[in-house]
């Protein structure tokens, strides 16, 4: 993660601190960080009015969108630093998902054209939990992008889903062996993902 | 009236006290050190059945045959023994001998003896259910077969009044009672639980899930087998000359039932596989268990090499039902333990084919599954509802080493970089 991608979030902090308590703030960050960080400075505004609607603060979205304005033209030191859980929970598990994100790439690579469409049809049925189902199958759907930041709980339940679609297809010593062949690939291409590979199998 | 009063409290409180010794020095020795041969029958199970599952479960079966021994014998001690062998007015259960603090040397000699005889009895699960059993499910059910299933039937059978035994039901060493109890136990288990992740193809065609270790198997059998003339010797319970021709015909079925294991491998031209042959052998002394002291020596081969074949094409059926028994116990303790018990009736010695015989032997075999599998069934969808009988998906997929153990098998080897202790977080151990 970027050092201009941080400020921008610790800008989001900012500007939103004032209305929203800490758990509404980790929610409405993830959201920015979702939908809205790779964004134009312009987007600021659609941003503010979805945060006022999710959180009955419609009355405030003129001051909400101002807040947030100002709070980007901030120096670093006036910014607020982000919520304790934020500032753990990316740097942990985005490279959970990025490993995941490896290791299903992997996955496909090493399978016939007709199996990788059924291993990536089976993902696209794993039942997680709201948001985080919208956010995975928005990456199966476009895997060249970044995996959002996601649960590793949720994360190490898509794998075992896979791995069942992949014990169907060839039974489980077959299932074993790809999913070893693709753990050894990333380890290869990627040796920085060892540790989040171990967390997520 | 107060000292038939006084009496029967002493009675109460120690009620092996009422036992004269029965037998003496050499036969409680001789009783003492088939127990020990019993007991290793143990380690036996233990290798088959680890050298039958995969690397990352190895340990998981191990522990499975560990523990349930050591649940099982304490089981068997406070209520088991009383059930099976206490005095049984009806001829349904035992209603004496509980928690045995106070008894005579015999007394202690047949308590250990049926003690392993007990943990013989429930182990049998174990391999048949390996590989996606909870461990704590698997336990619940050891101690209801150890404490409840197992007893009841071999009241019935071995208890002196006991309404099969009244009828004339032979089974010497528990060819039913002991081994076709257990394989029913595990028919339940394995229906109650589902094949492993895989196992059955789209068209339902099983798919061979090679066991980590073939040697260990072998090493499992021989074991088992060497253990076995301590099972069919002891069973004597007397230091007896009868011990000659009941271990001959333990060795003799033992031997043909190989040959039986192999016999329906060679006749559609596959290849000699170990996993046949050494099923058939242990299926043939299942076999010869109920008749060991009752049949010649030509009819112990034809009851082994017919237990082997059993094994070895009841494997096959079962797998047509799409029914996962990761070791062939059903078949082996199940099938052949049934047929062995039908063997004693058809070669009992000096009246042969006796029909009556017979008959009170299919009733036996027939009581025998009705009572354990239907019981066992219902205790294992009891236990899958309340405590869960099988793992996670996810535990499937790391392995029951890990996901039940914290501990791994083979930690320098197999496949230490996809799953480690290291690595499985706390919500999941």
């Amino acid at each position: 993660m970027s050092r201009s991608h941080t400020l921008k979030r610790q800008a989001i902090a900012t500007g939103l601190y004032p209305f929203l308590d800490e758990g509404q703030l980790l929610d409405a960050i993830a959201h920015w960080q979702q939908h809205y960080a790779d964004q134009p400075s312009f987007s600021l505004q659609r941003f503010a009015t979805e945060i006022c609607l999710q959180y009955g603060l419609q009355s405030r979205r003129q001051q909400i969108h101002l807040s947030l304005v100002q709070a980007m033209s901030l120096p670093e030191r006036l910014l607020r630093p982000l919520p304790a859980n934020d500032n753990q929970a990316p740097a942990h598990s985005h490279t959970t998902s990025d490993a995941l994100q490896a290791l299903l790439l992997a996955l496909r690579q090493n399978l016939p054209a007709s199996d990788a469409e059924q291993l990536w049809l089976s993902l696209h049925r794993y039942p997680a939990p709201g948001k985080q189902r919208l956010l995975l199958e928005r990456w199966l759907d476009q895997p060249g992008q970044p995996l959002p930041t996601i649960p590793d709980a949720v994360l190490q339940g898509c794998l075992n889903h896979g791995y069942v679609r992949l014990c169907e297809l060839y039974g489980p010593v077959k299932a074993d062996a790809q999913l070893k062949l693709a753990v050894e690939q990333v380890h290869r291409q990627q040796p920085g993902l060892q540790g989040p590979l171990r967390q997520l199998l | 009236m107060k000292y038939h009063l006084l009496r029967l409290m002493l009675l109460l409180l120690a009620p092996a006290s009422a036992h004269a010794d029965s037998l003496d020095s050499s036969d409680i020795i001789w009783i003492s050190l088939a127990a020990a041969l019993v007991f290793f029958m143990q380690a036996g199970f233990a290798l088959i059945e680890s050298g039958l599952t995969r690397a990352k479960n190895a340990l998981n079966v191990v522990m499975k045959n560990y523990m349930d021994l050591c649940v099982g014998s304490l089981v068997f001690w406070a209520v088991g023994y009383g059930l099976m062998f206490g005095n049984s007015a009806s001829g349904w259960f035992g209603e004496s001998h509980f928690m045995l603090s106070e008894a005579s040397n015999s007394t202690w000699a047949l308590l250990l003896f049926q003690i392993m005889f007990a943990a013989t009895a429930t182990t049998i699960a174990s391999g048949a259910m390996a590989e996606r059993t909870r461990y704590l499910g698997y336990l619940i059910g050891a101690v209801v077969i150890t404490g409840l299933i197992y007893p009841l039937f071999g009241s019935w059978a071995w208890n002196d009044n006991g309404w099969l035994n009244q009828l004339g039901f032979i089974d010497f060493a528990g060819s039913t009672v002991v081994h076709s109890v257990g394989g029913w136990c595990a028919l339940a288990g394995v229906m109650v639980l589902g094949p492993r992740l895989g196992r059955f193809d789209a068209q339902g065609q099983p798919r061979t899930i090679p066991g980590h270790n073939l040697s260990y198997m072998a090493l499992g059998g021989f074991i088992l087998w060497f253990g076995w003339f301590g099972f069919n010797g002891g069973s004597t319970l007397s230091a007896s000359a009868d011990v000659a021709l009941i271990n001959l015909n333990t060795q003799l079925a033992a031997a043909a039932g190989a040959l039986g294991g192999l016999l329906p491998l060679l006749l559609t031209q596959d290849r000699a596989r170990l996993t046949d042959t050494v099923n058939g052998s242990i299926a043939g002394l299942v076999g010869i268990t109920a008749g060991a002291a009752t049949i010649a020596p030509g009819f112990a081969i034809i009851t082994g090499l017919v237990a082997g074949m059993v094994a070895s094409l009841g494997c096959r059926w079962l797998l047509r039902l799409k029914l996962d028994d990761v070791v062939g116990a059903v078949s082996v303790h199940a099938f052949a333990g049934a047929w062995g018990t039908l063997a004693a009736g058809l070669f009992f010695h000096g009246d042969l084919f006796d029909p009556a015989r017979i008959g009170v032997q299919l009733l036996g075999i027939g009581v025998a599954f009705g009572w354990a599998f239907f019981t066992a069934l219902l205790m294992y969808m009891l236990i899958a509802m309340s405590s869960g009988l099988r793992v996670s998906p996810l535990h499937e997929q790391r392995g029951l080493d890990l996901s039940e153990h914290g501990e791994s098998g083979y930690p320098e080897f197999a496949q230490e970089h996809l799953y480690s202790k290291a690595v499985v977080p706390e919500e999941v151990r």
